[in-house]
């Protein structure tokens, strides 16, 4: 390969595009749309607070007024306990509003952006 | 000529004065190193650019693709599975970027690090002491330390190609040998100079610095990583999800 060519690599935007995914470290972020958020009025099922990664089980209604599962990913809990949360921050039955970056294949679940509870606290990881 | 004994004394003294300021600033606070550090900079190995701007690494013609091949994944949403992704371990250097704490302890014949990430801890011997090299690769490599002035260098070898620098894949090959230089730059702020020698992957020797913050009070905690641990890898090689429930 000759100089140029390899100059013109260098220069390709997807670099730019996977960069800016990279802001939340981990290997599977850049399934989620970081450009996109959606927000959900929702019900907790479970909480699960493990490594590597925490996660929200919750109950939503989509746009056709079924219920459905909804899993929210969340960073280690490791980094959630020095942002205040706790094992116990969320129980089964709780109602939230919750903002996530979407899967970018449509498939119910996503990032967590924020989770605000019903007593008006707001739960973010960063 | 006869010298005065007071010219004599002030000289003496002076003498005494000069020889107690050298020792006195060559010897590094060793103990200042030790304590609980975080990162300041982010997961992104290269630190001399912001984080959406191209890397300066001067990798080989074979690197660039390598790394474009990988880049081209993400973007599609697929991307390339690395070691972490099984749960086994970041390895050196990227465990250098990684967003947990970590723990120096400095010995005389040894330094210690503890890093919170997958429970990982690195043994450093320090002038010369220790094992030979396993003459086979590992995740964390072989590493051997020494004092110079105020800064401890580490250099290390033998770190398994399987292993990444960061999340966008960025690669090195079986070659790559590291040099890191670490000295405390201020009361609570550690600075690494991190060199990347890899004649496979890049042109020519390459540096970037990582600043930390101590964190006084600060605990390290568990990091079991097989807990629950949903991507798997798939069958051509790039992460699977089973996030969905």
């Amino acid at each position: 390969m000759n100089k140029t060519t390899v100059t013109a690599w260098m220069a390709s935007g997807t670099l730019l595009l996977a960069f800016a995914q990279s802001a939340i470290a981990h290997h599977s972020a850049s399934m989620f749309d970081f450009r996109k958020t959606e927000t959900y009025e929702a019900t907790v099922k479970k909480y699960q607070w493990t490594n590597p990664h925490g996660w929200l089980y919750l109950t939503v209604k989509n746009a056709e007024g079924a219920e459905v599962e909804y899993g929210v990913e969340l960073t280690s809990p490791n980094l959630l306990l020095r942002r205040g949360w706790r094992p116990t921050t969320f129980q089964a039955g709780d109602k939230v509003t919750v903002i996530t970056n979407p899967m970018r294949d449509g498939s119910p679940s996503g990032r967590v952006v924020s989770v605000t509870k019903a007593d008006g606290s707001v739960w973010t990881e960063r | 000529m006869r010298i005065s004994p007071i010219l004599t004394c002030t000289m003496a003294l002076l003498a005494l004065t000069a020889a107690s300021s050298l020792s006195v600033a060559a010897e590094v606070d060793k103990a200042a190193f030790n304590g609980i550090w975080s990162g300041d900079q982010g997961v992104l190995w290269d630190t001399s650019v912001k984080p959406g701007e191209k890397t300066k690494a001067p990798f080989t013609p074979e690197y660039v693709a390598r790394y474009q091949q990988s880049l081209d994944a993400a973007a599609r949403g697929k991307p390339k599975a690395d070691p972490t992704t099984q749960c086994m371990p970041p390895g050196v250097p990227r465990i250098l970027a990684s967003p947990f704490p970590f723990e120096v302890v400095v010995t005389s014949k040894t330094v210690y690090i503890l890093y919170e990430y997958m429970s990982q801890m690195r043994r450093i011997p320090l002038d010369g002491s220790g094992p030979a090299p396993l003459g086979m690769p590992t995740f964390n490599g072989h590493s051997t330390g020494k004092w110079d002035g105020d800064t401890l260098v580490i250099d290390t070898i033998e770190m398994n190609p399987k292993s990444v620098l960061d999340t966008t894949h960025f690669p090195h090959s079986d070659v790559l040998t590291v040099t890191e230089r670490m000295r405390v730059s201020g009361p609570d702020k550690l600075e690494i100079s991190i060199t990347l020698n890899d004649a496979k992957a890049l042109t020519k020797p390459w540096t970037v610095v990582r600043t930390y913050t101590r964190k006084p009070g600060e605990r390290l905690l568990e990091y079991v990583c097989a807990e629950n641990n949903r991507n798997p890898v798939n069958a051509d090689g790039t992460t699977g999800f089973t996030g969905v429930p």
